[in-house]
């Protein structure tokens, strides 16, 4: 299964509710206001590196660009695609859930 | 592989349908059909032509347009949503003694039913809201 | 006819998430709206209450004075929540 969250961490439970019910091994894209969530050096890193741990983490590559974040802050183990990769991932698992 | 797109929000407030674009922009560009553009919730504001933004920022609307003119995309507006937030195509309009019409090329309104058939018919239903 | 669509004899499993609460947004009557038009389809369907979705399922709301549609009248009671 395919999640998507876009919503900031630091304003809506939308990735936590996403992290507690996604089954291991799922893919979690990372798009709009989620993308704060890859970042490196927050209070949501270690969460996120344990989430890499049990998931394939990804983030949407324009939307790290469109905030300023840089590619290279970018948590190691999550993934940055562009728009042609969000089809992919949503193309691999049978069902996709966006988390809003 | 078969796609159905919902959009739940209207355009510049909320990237969901940037975001809903650049998804069925990306799928069609790598072959895959995009069954149907379904516009829910305050998404049923992208489909009024009367959308007039700044010249130097994008056109939600018209690019939608113009993405389903070049692909012979099904853009569809909820009517229960559409009808309590003022988009109304000429049909509507006369039926509900409206003085004027609203809707954008390429839209058209129609009922829920069309967003659970797209569920039915599509391999992935991809929601895009707040 | 617009709610006219063929299922072509497919059934599919449809899981409704909710998580939000009602009359904040509009999203918790809206989204009742698509169950009750998709139950028309024949399909497997499922509702899930989440997060702030918890709270459309209170007992007693009255929006008299508020104003507002309770939508949430005439569906079956969780019980005493």
């Amino acid at each position: 299964m395919l999640h998507t969250v876009n919503k900031s961490p630091y304003e809506k439970n939308s990735l936590d509710t996403c992290l507690r019910l996604a089954k291991q091994g799922s893919a979690i894209l990372l798009i709009e206001d989620g993308v704060y969530a890859a970042m490196g050096g927050t209070s949501e890193t270690d969460k996120m590196k344990r989430a890499t741990d049990a998931h394939n983490v990804y983030v949407l590559g324009p939307d790290l660009k469109a905030r300023g974040l840089d590619e290279a802050q970018v948590i190691d183990g999550i993934k940055v695609v562009g728009y042609d990769g969000f089809v992919d991932l949503a193309v691999e698992p049978n069902t996709v859930q966006s988390w809003l | 592989m078969k796609f159905g797109i919902v959009v739940n929000e209207g355009p510049y407030t909320h990237e969901a349908s940037d975001t809903a674009y650049q998804f069925s922009k990306a799928a069609l560009e790598k072959g895959h059909e995009v069954l149907r553009v379904f516009f829910y919730h305050d998404g049923v504001n992208n489909g009024t032509r009367l959308t007039t933004p700044p010249q130097d920022d994008r056109h939600i609307t018209n690019r939608w347009s113009e993405l389903a003119e070049q692909h012979g995309l099904d853009l569809v507006v909820c009517i229960a949503a559409a009808q309590r937030r003022g988009i109304v195509d000429p049909d509507e309009a006369k039926r509900q003694g409206k003085d004027a019409n609203n809707i954008a090329s390429g839209f058209r309104i129609s009922g829920l039913g069309q967003l659970i058939e797209v569920g039915i018919q599509a391999d992935r239903l991809m929601v895009f809201g707040d | 006819m617009e709610e006219g669509g063929s299922s072509g004899g497919v059934t599919k499993k449809f899981m409704y998430i909710n998580r939000r609460a009602p009359y904040g947004t509009i999203y918790a009557l809206e989204g009742l709206e698509v169950v009750l038009i998709g139950a028309a389809f024949e399909q497997d369907v499922s509702m899930v209450f989440l997060d702030d979705g918890v709270f459309q399922l209170k007992k007693g709301q009255n929006t008299e004075e508020a104003e507002m549609k309770n939508f949430f009248t005439g569906l079956p009671s969780p019980g005493d929540v």
